[in-house]
């Protein structure tokens, strides 16, 4: 059925050809927000450290690539210099955070994400500051719309894969009892600098198709509110398991394009949505699925 | 955004007197927040990130009952507090009870915490408005030796240390404040010995939620006040706390002063837009170099 609809959507909507590219940008961004929330599932759902500055390694990545292309670098090796240095911002994020459990990774993330945001708001001589960068090489048109969707569900598949793997439920050791994990031999720092090395490489990810799909970027796309949106979204559909991600991104995605006119009162929605998840459901949508 | 810089009247330069008064000051106001901050986190183990929302509140009340409703600015401090310490205990009873009592993953405390600060920003946000507030404060200078110090920065240093004092008298001098100190021990052990938690843990949020209040209210007519202030704040409070070792109040005041003067100097004397950077270079040297505070002992794993 979802496969279904993924094949027909961009060809619907051009058929129907009723404000087709508004439809086709809003379609295209849903596999962007999953593969965004997939690094959050990663970092929280199986090593448990919280991040409020998802959005700000989605930036890295972006602007990189962005800047990168426009200089007439080819796009290929413009995307893979991108997703090393959201990977290596990722572990700049992380490295406090190696011996310390806690509200430290929480702080440092939202500190990173605020100073991200200041510095591409402000070095104007190469981020273009407020007004962003534009003209970036996109791949629109009638394939362009699959490419993200492409990544979203290898991403998803390769998610799910490591968490079935060894390193996978390490992480989950260490996410539930760390003392324990080092207890029975696992190496706890090693798997954590995984952990953000995989989820930096996921938002980098994110932020490259991001660019790539609009063309444009500027700093307000990397703002600690969105981090939380990513938050919410994972949080909302089950932050444990990847069909968390899928599901959260496309609920938040829907009800955000219902709400668009009322947008004073999105983040409120946001915290309550958090707010009321985290209290009575607290492994997500994706949980009243399962069987017990 | 986040980090919007909100020092609206930096004093135009000067002496170093002058700088070390404001970064007294408003060191004093970074310890008033991480002591509460050490509070909650010494009692239930939640580094509470919706505290620094009550600065908000409390910064943006002041503006209603001093600037729109136009009565006399001790008046406002009042009512902030109050306002603030209502919130306070309110979140605790909506947010945290329920988890706390489940004996939840820290990691939903967290969660939950995030959620009730950003529900709280965004009910400022609709309730003030996007734009910042002018507060009027205490406006005359005040002689210090041969150099004049702007009044208000040495109102907040004294009453902030008044404060203290008042967090000190309650902690050690009144029966709920010992029943805390024992929650913050012994959470088990305390219950066994008849401390009410549903009592305690109201306690140490409502007067969290007092500090926080007076140190919005005292910023008020320095810094516009404006509904991501709280956010703003975060780091350099955390950052404050971690320093002193998150488990001490002393620690915390410490840390404050610290980041405070620091701030002020380099600021004064390098450069103003680097103040936010600073914060955070800080924050990432201690938790790397040592993550149990400078003042704590040894304590390199926190699990």
């Amino acid at each position: 059925m979802a496969l279904a609809l993924i094949a027909v959507g961009p060809w619907a909507a051009r058929a129907i050809g009723w404000r087709v590219g508004y439809l086709v940008q809003v379609y295209s961004l849903v596999p962007i927000w999953i593969t965004a929330c997939l690094s959050l599932t990663v970092v929280t759902g199986y090593v448990g450290q919280v991040s409020v500055g998802q959005s700000a390694l989605m930036g890295i990545g972006a602007y990189t690539s962005a800047l990168l292309c426009r200089s007439g670098l080819p796009v290929t090796f413009a995307v893979i210099c991108a997703i090393a240095a959201s990977v290596v911002g990722a572990l700049v994020l992380g490295l406090p955070t190696l011996r310390l459990r806690g509200p430290y990774f929480v702080v440092t993330s939202l500190a990173f994400n605020g100073i991200f945001y200041e510095l591409v708001t402000n070095w104007i001589s190469v981020t273009g500051g407020p007004s962003g960068v534009s003209n970036v090489p996109s791949y629109g048109g009638f394939v362009g719309g699959y490419v993200p969707w492409f990544f979203a569900a290898t991403l998803t598949l390769g998610v799910w894969a490591l968490g079935e793997t060894r390193l996978g439920k390490s992480m989950m050791a260490v996410r539930d009892d760390e003392m324990a994990a080092n207890a029975i031999g696992l190496r706890v720092v090693p798997i954590k600098s995984l952990a953000f090395v995989f989820s930096g490489m996921i938002a980098g990810l994110a932020g490259v198709l991001m660019v790539h799909l609009v063309g444009f970027i500027s700093p307000d796309f990397f703002t600690v509110d969105q981090s939380l949106l990513v938050l919410t979204m994972v949080l909302l559909g089950g932050v444990r398991r990847v069909e968390g991600a899928v599901l959260g991104a496309i609920l938040m995605v829907l009800v955000q394009e219902a709400f668009r006119r009322f947008a004073e009162v999105q983040l409120l929605f946001y915290g309550l949505t958090m707010l009321v998840v985290i209290l009575f459901f607290p492994r997500g949508i994706i949980s009243l699925f399962e069987r017990r | 955004m986040g980090f919007d810089r909100l020092v609206a009247a930096e004093g135009d330069g000067g002496s170093v007197v002058q700088f070390l008064v404001q970064g007294i000051s408003t060191g004093m106001i970074y310890a008033l927040i991480g002591i509460g901050f050490v509070l909650v986190y010494r009692c239930v183990g939640l580094f509470n990130f919706a505290h620094t929302e009550s600065y908000m509140l409390g910064a943006l009340a002041t503006f209603t009952v001093a600037t729109a409703w136009g009565l006399p600015y001790w008046l406002a401090i009042l009512v902030a507090a109050t306002f603030t310490t209502v919130v306070g205990i309110a979140s605790e009873f909506v947010a945290f009870r329920r988890l706390i009592l489940a004996r939840s993953p820290q990691v939903n405390l967290i969660i939950a915490s995030i959620a009730l600060a950003t529900i709280l920003r965004a009910l400022a946000l609709l309730v003030w408005g996007p734009d910042a507030q002018p507060v009027k404060g205490y406006e005359a200078m005040v002689s210090l030796g041969s150099v004049a110090v702007s009044g208000q920065h040495a109102l907040i240093a004294l009453a902030a240390l008044c404060s203290i004092v008042l967090v000190y008298w309650l902690l050690y001098g009144t029966r709920l404040g010992v029943a805390l100190r024992a929650v913050a021990d012994n959470r088990v052990v305390a219950g066994l010995l008849g401390v009410d938690v549903r009592v305690t843990l109201p306690f140490a949020f409502g007067l969290a939620g007092l500090l926080g209040g007076i140190a919005g209210a005292l910023v008020a007519p320095i810094f516009f006040p404006q509904f991501r202030m709280g956010q703003a704040v975060l780091v350099k409070a955390f950052a404050a706390g971690v320093i002193g070792g998150l488990e001490s109040v002393p620690g915390a005041i410490a840390g404050g002063l610290l980041i405070g003067v620091i701030e002020s100097i380099a600021g004064g004397y390098v450069s103003s837009a680097y103040k936010d950077l600073l914060a955070f270079a800080l924050l990432m040297v201690v938790l790397v170099v040592r993550p149990g505070g400078i003042f704590g002992g040894r304590q390199s794993e926190k699990v």
